[in-house]
């Protein structure tokens, strides 16, 4: 058995040649470990030696282990908690400012309501095992932020329609007072043409 | 100034085929160790020894939280996709063998495998990987790995050149292995980088 310190490439002959030894032939692996020049027993001295000590603590502080049984943990329970109160939170605000035609902070649940409500489902979703899924999450999520716009951006094109046609309204008045106004000089400018010529 | 009784940690990669004698090899260093031991296996069927009285001499450890971390001796635990790398972050204080790491530790664990071995000097850990062959080893093992038990494979280590430190060191090594494989297959060769 071949068991050394090798420091460098130039510790190995380049040509040595592996002879077959006599007590090679009656290793006895599977059963239990023949180590025949006991090679081993330096690397096992040395391993048994006490480590450098660095001050890791010997037993880590239960919070840092992510506790990942079937039940919700306390900090899933949080973000779902929060995750559907700031979901619910804008669209009931957008829902009711569209109703009230107030600004949508008007219906905004306030700092210690949202807090309360937050404590109240996570308490919840970790009793009933609610969790919702990432991919759920990101359709609740997009459709709170651009759903509740739907209604308010159909306001904003009837409004935007009508104003436009106000303003060609507008235009066509403008044109129309600008033309009388021409035809008013042009007919005044004959008649003085006429007096003047009798 | 140098302290003999105390020793840096270790990361050992022991590499060999099918039959060469790794796990026994890494039971001897692990019934040796004089540390709390973890191994890490993907095999329900190994590492089930049981004593005389029927006890099983590696306990199964399902890593769940930090007390289960307050073994003594030696434990085996199943890998568990989902769950085994991210827990060992707390694992302080002792051996931890990655057998027949393979199955498990690839390019989407790669982080992972970068921080244990990165913390292993301050965490107090040697790690054992074990495979059976070079490429079956996560590359960043090989750029923080300080000792090596080669047996016999026909993986070459030239497709991990980029990785190895000291490569015509192990490249060498790697030959005279396989030639001495020829009389004993469980011929090996330990050294230490």
């Amino acid at each position: 058995m071949l068991t050394d310190k090798i420091q460098s490439i130039e510790d190995i002959e380049p040509d040595e040649i592996i002879q077959p030894q006599e007590n090679e032939n009656n290793y006895q692996f599977v059963d239990g470990f023949i180590d025949p020049d006991d090679s081993l027993s330096e690397f096992l001295e040395d391993f048994q030696k006490p480590k450098e000590e660095t001050g890791a603590t010997e037993q880590p502080n239960d919070d840092e282990i992510p506790d990942e049984d079937d039940s919700v943990t306390s900090e899933q329970a949080k973000y779902t908690a929060s995750f559907i109160v700031d979901v619910v939170d804008e669209a009931m605000a957008h829902g009711l400012a569209l109703y009230s035609l107030n600004p949508v902070d008007e219906h905004r649940a306030g700092k210690e309501q949202k807090k309360h409500l937050k404590k109240l489902w996570a308490q919840y979703c970790k009793e009933k095992v609610l969790e919702i899924p990432t991919g759920t999450q990101i359709i609740i999520a997009m459709a709170s932020i651009y759903a509740v716009q739907i209604p308010k951006a159909r306001q904003d094109r009837k409004a935007n329609l009508k104003l436009e046609r106000i303003r060609e309204e507008q235009d066509r008045l403008y044109y129309d007072r600008k033309l009388l106004e021409f035809e008013k000089e042009r007919l005044y400018s004959q008649r003085k043409a006429q007096e003047d010529g009798e | 100034m140098e302290n003999n009784d105390i020793r840096q940690t270790k990361r050992i990669v022991i590499i060999g085929t099918n039959g060469t004698g790794k796990t026994t090899l890494v039971r001897r260093i692990v019934q040796n160790a004089s540390q709390k031991t973890l191994i890490i296996t993907p095999h329900d069927n190994e590492w089930n020894e049981l004593d005389p009285n029927g006890v099983p001499l590696f306990p199964e450890n399902e890593l769940r939280c930090a007390s289960d971390y307050n073994f003594t001796g030696v434990q085996k635990h199943i890998y568990d996709p989902d769950r085994t790398l991210k827990l060992i972050r707390n694992f302080t204080r002792g051996l931890i063998v990655f057998d027949d790491c393979r199955v498990y530790l690839d390019a989407r664990t790669d982080k992972e495998v970068h921080r244990i071995l990165i913390s292993s000097r301050q965490n107090m850990i040697d790690e054992i990987f074990v495979a059976h062959g070079f490429t079956e080893v996560p590359p960043k093992v090989f750029t923080f790995a300080t000792e090596y038990f080669l047996f016999r494979t026909e993986d070459n280590i030239s497709r991990r050149k980029f990785y190895v430190k000291n490569y015509p060191l192990i490249e060498k090594m790697q030959d005279k292995v396989n030639k001495a494989s020829a009389y004993n297959p469980h011929h090996f060769e330990h050294f230490v980088l």
